[in-house]
C-alpha cells in the first residue's frame, strides 16, 4: 500500500514540506462522507454515538481534517488519484467475507468491477447444485473458484485503474451492465462477441439456476489455510506479472478477448490441473505465485470458463450428502483469505481500449510504488494504438511502431 | 466492550404439526426465541399490520406463520423450492416469492393456495402495496412485475437494470434495488417511467433497501459494512441531507473486519431503525440526530432479518448464517423476539453543549 496521506498538507500546511515522509496530494481522502481514514469501530458500547463521519469534535481524534475541509467529490481525471482510492478501498474497506460484490471507486460512480453475485445466488446454486450431486467438496470447490476470479478482478483494477473520465450513469440499463453473473450459462457464450454491446445478457444468470451449473468447470483446490494471510496478500500487488483480461471484463474488449481466447483457452484444463501445487500458494501463504504457470493456472482458468460456458456444463457439480458435514477444505473461511492471483485486466466500459495486455509468454512487470503501470507486451493485433490521434497516460506505447502503421 | 457470549439457545422441539410449546427460554439478553424455529436459513421475515403474527420464509421450502406473543406455530405451508421472501396481505393471507420462479397467495385459514404468476428466474422479493393494491415482485429474471392479488393477471414487467436484489415500498413510491448498484425509484401509479434512476452511493453490493416510513426517502446496506441514508427529494436541499456511515465492523488489531449488513427495520412509531449484520449484532441508529442509540447482545449467528410488530413493541430477529462464507457448518436457524425497550429504540435529540 502506498504512503498514508499527510494530514497537515491536506490542511494546508505541512512544515516537512518535499522532506515530508508522508503522501502529499490534493487527491480525495475520502475522510469526509465516510471518515475512513484509520479505523473507526462502531462497536464501542451502548453509550457512544459513534455515527461515522459525524462525531462531535471531542470525540473525532481521528480525522481533523474533516472539519476543515469540504467533501472533495471524486472526478476520475489523474489516474493516480483514481488508483489510491482503488488501493485505499480494497485494503480497508473491502467485505472481509462476501468478496463476490461488484464495486466503484466513488459513490454514484458505474462499477469498476462487475459481476456481482449475492449470497443468496450462491446458495441457490450450491442448493440446485447439490440436487444434480455434487459433493460439498466440489460445492465448495466451486465458490472459492468464484472468488478466487473476483479478488484476481480487483488486483487487476488495482494495478490499471484509470478508464477514461468515468460519467454517472444515466439510465443504469445499458451502462456499465454488467455482464450477467457467473451463473450465466450465456454468459461464455456472449463473453466475446457479447461484450462489444453492453446489453443487458437477460436470461443468462436465470436459466442457470435450474440447471447444472459450473462457474469455472475447473474447481480449483485450495488447501485449508488460516485467515490470517488475507491482510498481507493486499500489500503485494506489485510483482505479479500480468495475464490476460479477465472475460469478467465488459465491453472493449474486442481484440482483447480473441487473444485472451486463444491463448489460453486451449490451454486451461491442462494448467490447471498441472500446477495445482501453485495453488496452494496462493490461497494461503503470502508466496508470491510464480510467473508460467502460477499465472496460466489462472489465466487458463479464465479461459476454460468462458470457452466452456457455452457448453455449460463440465463438471456437473450437485449436492451428496449432508451439505453441512464439516469439510476440511474449508476449515477456516476461504473467503477470508486472499488469492493473489495476477490479472492485469482493465475495467469496464472505456471509451477507448486501454492497452491489452496478452497472451502466454508472460512478462512480469514490476510497478513501481505510485507509477503506472507499465505497458505489457503488445500483441499485433493491437495497432488501433497506434491509430489513435491522442495518447492518454498510461496508454503511450513503449515499444516501436510496428511496421505496418510506419510511414 | 459489548457483553460475553450468549448463553446457547434452549433446546426446543421441531413438531411439524405445529403448535408446540418451547421450553422456557432463559435468555432475556436475546429476546425470546421461537419454538419450532426452519430448519434451514431463514430468507426473511415479516410482522403483520393487524396483530403480532409473524410470517416466516426459509430456505427449507417452508412458509410458517406465528403468533410471535403466544410463542406458538400456528402453520406451515410448503413450498416446492426454497422461499426468498413473503408479505402479508391482510392478517389471514400473505405473499410468497421463491426460487422455483413462482409467487403465491396462501390463505392461513383455509390453507388455500393460489399461483399468481411467475417469472424467468428465482423470485427474491415481494411486496404487497396498500395504496394501489398490487403485489409487486422483483426477480433475478431483472424484472419487477405488479400482479392482481386475486390472481391471474401480471400488470406490467418492468425492465430493471440488473437482477433485484431488494425492494421496499411506502405510500405510492418503490425503491428497487439490483446486482451492479442500481437502484431504481417508481411511483407505483406510473410504473412505465422509472421517478429515478442512478447508482448507489455506497462503494460495494447492495444488500438491503428499506424506506423511511414517513416516506422521504429510503436507507441503504452493503456488504462492506455501510448504511447509506438517501432522499427522494431531488432538490439541493433535499440532497445535501444524505449520508452515509459505518457499521458492522469489527476493530482488531489495526484493521476492520467488514461484515454484510443484511437487514434493516424501521421502527413503525419513531422512524429509527435497526440494522442486523453478519457480525451477529443488531444495532439501533437515530437516522435524524445521526447517533447509535443501542446495540443488542451479538446473536449466534449472522443476523438475516428483522422486522418490528406494528407497534414497535417487539423485534423479531432472524439468526441465521446468511452464506456469506459459502458452504459451511453453521450454528442452528432460529428467531429470537423481543420485547423493545423505549430506550432502545426512541430518538434522543441532540443535547445543546457548548462547543470545545
Amino acid at each position: 500500500m502506498s504512503r498514508q496521506i499527510c494530514r497537515d498538507f491536506q490542511r494546508g500546511n505541512c512544515r516537512f514540506g518535499t522532506r515530508c515522509k508522508f503522501l502529499h496530494q490534493t487527491g480525495p481522502t475520502q475522510q469526509n462522507a465516510y471518515n475512513s481514514g484509520p479505523k473507526q469501530t462502531q462497536q464501542q458500547g451502548f453509550g457512544t454515538n459513534r455515527f461515522g463521519a459525524f462525531n462531535g469534535a471531542p470525540n473525532n481524534q481521528r480525522a481533523p481534517q474533516q472539519q476543515t475541509a469540504p467533501a472533495k467529490d471524486h472526478k476520475c481525471g489523474n489516474p493516480k488519484v483514481c488508483q489510491d482510492q482503488i488501493k485505499e478501498d480494497v485494503t480497508t474497506e473491502q467485505p472481509t467475507y462476501w468478496r463476490l460484490t461488484s464495486y466503484a471507486h466513488w459513490k454514484f460512480l458505474p462499477n469498476d468491477i462487475t459481476g456481482d453475485i449475492s449470497p443468496e445466488e450462491l446458495r441457490a446454486l450450491a442448493y440446485s447444485n447439490a440436487k444434480q450431486g455434487a459433493s460439498t467438496q466440489q460445492i465448495i470447490q466451486n465458490e472459492q473458484s468464484l472468488v478466487a476470479a473476483k479478488m484476481a478482478e480487483f488486483e487487476a483494477l488495482q494495478r490499471n485503474p484509470y478508464r477514461g473520465p468515468a460519467t454517472q450513469a444515466l439510465g443504469g440499463f445499458q451502462q456499465g451492465a454488467t455482464q450477467p453473473s457467473p451463473f450465466g450459462s450465456s454468459a461464455g457464450a456472449g463473453t466475446f462477441s457479447g461484450f462489444g454491446t453492453p446489453q443487458n445478457q437477460t436470461a443468462a444468470p436465470a436459466g442457470g439456476f435450474g440447471q447444472p451449473q459450473t462457474m469455472f468447470g475447473v474447481p480449483i483446490t485450495a488447501t485449508p489455510q488460516t485467515g490470517g494471510g488475507f491482510s498481507n496478500a493486499f500489500g503485494k500487488t506489485s510483482t505479479n506479472p500480468k495475464l490476460s483480461p479477465s472475460p469478467f471484463q465488459p465491453s472493449g474488449f474486442g481484440q482483447n478477448s480473441q487473444f485472451g481466447q486463444t491463448g489460453f483457452g486451449s490451454q486451461a484444463p491442462k494448467n490447471i490441473f498441472g500446477s495445482q501445487a501453485q495453488n496452494n500458494n496462493i490461497f494461503g501463504t503470502q508466496a508470491q505465485p510464480s510467473p508460467g504457470n502460477g499465472n496460466s493456472v489462472f489465466g487458463g482458468g479464465f479461459g476454460t470458463q468462458s470457452s466452456l460456458q457455452p457448453a455449460n456444463v463440465m463438471n456437473p457439480v450437485g449436492f451428496g450428502s449432508s451439505p453441512f458435514t464439516n469439510s476440511a477444505s474449508f476449515g477456516s473461511s476461504p473467503f477470508a483469505v486472499p488469492a493473489a492471483t495476477p490479472q492485469s485486466s482493465t475495467p469496464a466500459a472505456t471509451p477507448q481500449p486501454i492497452t491489452p495486455a496478452v497472451t502466454t509468454p508472460m512478462t512480469p512487470n514490476t510497478l513501481g510504488p505510485g507509477s503506472l503501470p507499465p505497458h505489457s507486451v503488445q500483441t499485433v493485433g493491437a495497432d488501433g494504438i497506434w491509430q489513435k490521434d491522442t495518447w492518454k497516460l498510461g496508454e503511450i506505447p513503449e515499444e516501436e511502431p510496428p511496421e505496418s502503421v510506419r510511414y | 466492550m459489548m457483553g460475553g457470549v450468549p448463553p446457547p439457545p434452549p433446546p426446543h422441539h421441531h413438531d411439524r404439526l405445529g403448535g408446540v410449546q418451547a421450553a422456557p427460554a432463559p435468555m432475556p439478553l436475546l429476546g425470546r426465541e421461537l419454538a419450532s424455529p426452519p430448519a434451514d436459513g431463514i430468507s426473511n421475515l415479516r410482522f403483520s399490520n393487524y396483530s403480532d403474527h409473524l410470517l416466516v420464509s426459509s430456505w427449507d421450502a417452508k412458509v410458517r406463520l406465528y403468533d410471535a406473543s403466544a410463542n406458538v406455530l400456528k402453520g406451515q405451508f410448503a413450498h416446492r423450492a426454497p422461499v426468498l421472501d413473503c408479505c402479508f396481505h391482510d392478517d389471514s393471507s400473505g405473499f410468497t416469492a421463491s426460487t422455483d420462479h413462482t409467487v403465491y397467495r396462501y390463505d392461513f385459514n383455509t390453507g388455500a393456495e393460489d399461483l399468481l404468476g411467475t417469472h424467468d428466474a428465482p423470485v427474491r422479493c415481494v411486496e404487497y402495496s396498500h395504496a394501489t393494491g398490487h403485489v409487486v415482485t422483483g426477480s433475478w429474471d431483472k424484472t419487477v412485475r405488479c400482479w392482481d392479488p386475486r390472481g391471474g393477471t401480471c400488470f406490467g414487467t418492468y425492465q430493471q437494470p440488473e437482477r433485484v436484489y431488494s425492494m421496499s415500498l411506502v405510500g405510492h413510491r418503490l425503491v428497487v434495488a439490483t446486482a451492479g448498484r442500481h437502484i431504481t425509484v417508481y411511483d407505483l401509479r406510473h410504473m412505465q417511467h422509472p421517478e429515478q434512476m442512478r447508482e448507489s452511493s455506497l462503494k460495494y453490493q447492495t444488500r438491503c433497501v428499506r424506506c423511511y416510513p414517513n416516506g422521504t426517502g429510503y436507507a441503504l446496506s452493503s456488504v462492506e459494512g455501510r448504511v447509506a441514508m438517501e432522499f427522494f427529494d431531488m432538490s439541493e436541499t433535499g440532497q445535501a441531507k444524505k449520508y452515509a456511515f459505518k457499521c458492522h465492523r469489527k476493530s482488531e488489531a489495526g484493521r476492520d473486519t467488514v461484515y454484510p449488513v443484511n437487514a434493516i427495520a424501521f421502527h413503525p412509531i419513531y422512524g429509527t431503525f435497526a440494522t442486523g449484520g453478519c457480525d451477529g449484532y443488531v444495532n439501533v441508529w437515530d437516522g435524524n440526530n445521526k447517533k447509535r442509540l443501542y446495540q443488542y447482545s451479538r446473536y449466534p449467528t449472522s443476523v438475516a432479518a428483522l422486522s418490528f410488530s406494528r407497534d414497535g413493541r417487539l423485534l423479531a430477529v432472524a439468526s441465521s448464517y446468511t452464506y456469506e462464507e459459502g458452504d459451511k457448518p453453521h450454528e442452528p436457524d432460529s428467531i429470537f423476539v423481543r420485547s423493545v425497550n423505549e430506550a432502545e429504540v426512541k430518538p434522543k435529540p441532540k443535547a445543546y453543549a457548548p462547543a470545545p
